[in-house]
């Protein structure tokens, strides 16, 4: 049954795509930009669901955290190490899970940086025809439009980075503040023994 | 640990913020590409800014302007002569002077009417009714531009006169030729 409506999903996600590709090529020649648009957009989506998925699952896991849920460590070491298995021999299941999402974020860092410098080339050619330094009838709107569809999900994933941010810092202090709660209790212990 | 400003429900608004413009820009880019490529096919009128007489030539210079977005090109020129007071020339009539200028779209582009020669220079008081006549890409019919021009009384070219020529050339051009 599963193996049945994955097909039909694959079919229909196949069948989207087929006539995607059949409006933008007969719409091509009478709206380049929209064409632009679309396809920077398509495309830098596709570069960006890593970021978007990753910061938003690092910011749920953060605020399910600090409300005291039980977090899932199979999941986030998933994402770290290739499989549980090597997971386990670099003994991540015995780390905090703070640490573990920290982890993470550092291993998105490299795509972030990647991506924010795509999408500056990109603004900083846009900025170019726009200024006219460089001037094209043809290709300054196609530019523009390309800037614009790139835009949106570069919107997305900042947004998404700042709320990871903040429920990782946020995590972090609950971390730091129940230890200090232990310590206290510790020596709160102590000077009743003695 | 310090007071953290970018709590999640001020990350929201800044989001939302930024969305609306970039939504607005987008929408806006879009907009505004659509008007840009009907008024590129949209024939204008064109309209007569100023006109020059060049002693030396024997001409008057026009400076025509093309509001519109196609280019339209002048194929032929004629001419009235009316004498002024001052002026023992006689009034004549100079038609069908086929020329081929091409007024640009947006611009004002100067075209050239040379005054039949042999003939006295202007005086003052001297008139040259002008009329271009144009056609644009998109049909096979004549249009055209009637344009008064008396001699000394440049800065004296009242707004009723230039309504007047503006009416004339909606005139003739509605009605072709």
């Amino acid at each position: 049954m599963q193996r049945f409506i994955w097909w039909v999903v694959f079919l229909l996600f196949t069948a989207f795509v087929l006539l995607s590709i059949f409006v933008l090529t007969t719409t091509v020649a009478a709206n380049p930009e929209a064409v632009a648009f679309v396809i920077s957009l398509m495309g830098f989506w596709l570069f960006a669901n890593r970021l978007i998925f990753g910061f938003g699952g690092i910011a749920n896991a953060a605020s399910a955290f600090v409300r005291g849920e039980v977090v899932d460590k199979d999941r986030i070491v998933g994402k770290i190490a290739a499989d549980s298995h090597m997971g386990r021999l670099q003994k991540l299941y015995e780390l905090e899970v703070v640490a573990l999402l920290g982890m993470w974020r550092s291993g998105l860092e490299a795509f972030k940086y990647t991506y924010y410098f795509a999408f500056f080339i990109v603004l900083l050619i846009a900025t170019l025809f726009e200024l006219n330094v460089i001037s094209s009838l043809v290709f300054g709107p196609v530019v523009k439009a390309f800037m614009f569809g790139a835009a949106v999900p570069t919107l997305i994933v900042w947004g998404l980075e700042l709320l990871s941010n903040y429920y990782l810092a946020k995590a972090l202090e609950k971390v730091v503040e129940d230890a200090r709660e232990v310590v206290k209790g510790e020596k709160e212990a102590l000077s009743l023994e003695g | 640990m310090g007071r953290r400003v970018l709590t999640p429900a001020v990350i929201l608004l800044l989001v939302a913020a930024l969305a609306l413009v970039l939504g607005g820009a987008i929408g806006g880019f879009f907009t505004e590409r659509t008007v840009a490529k009907v008024v590129a096919s949209i024939p204008a009128s064109p309209i007569v800014l100023d006109a020059q007489y060049n002693r030396e030539k024997h001409s008057i210079t026009y400076t025509i302007m093309n509001p519109g977005g196609l280019p339209l090109t002048i194929v032929e020129e004629s001419f009235v002569f009316t004498p002024g007071k001052e002026t023992k020339e006689k009034a004549y009539i100079v038609s069908h002077i086929p020329v081929h200028s091409v007024l640009a779209p947006g611009v004002a582009t100067q075209v050239e009417l040379k005054l039949k020669a042999g003939t006295e220079k202007l005086k003052l008081g001297d008139a040259v009714l002008a009329t271009f006549t144009y056609v644009h890409p998109l049909s096979s019919d004549f249009y055209s531009v009637v344009h008064p021009f008396k001699m000394g009384v440049k800065e004296g070219k009242t707004a009723h006169k230039q309504g007047e020529e503006k009416k004339a050339a909606e005139e003739k051009s509605s009605g072709g030729k």
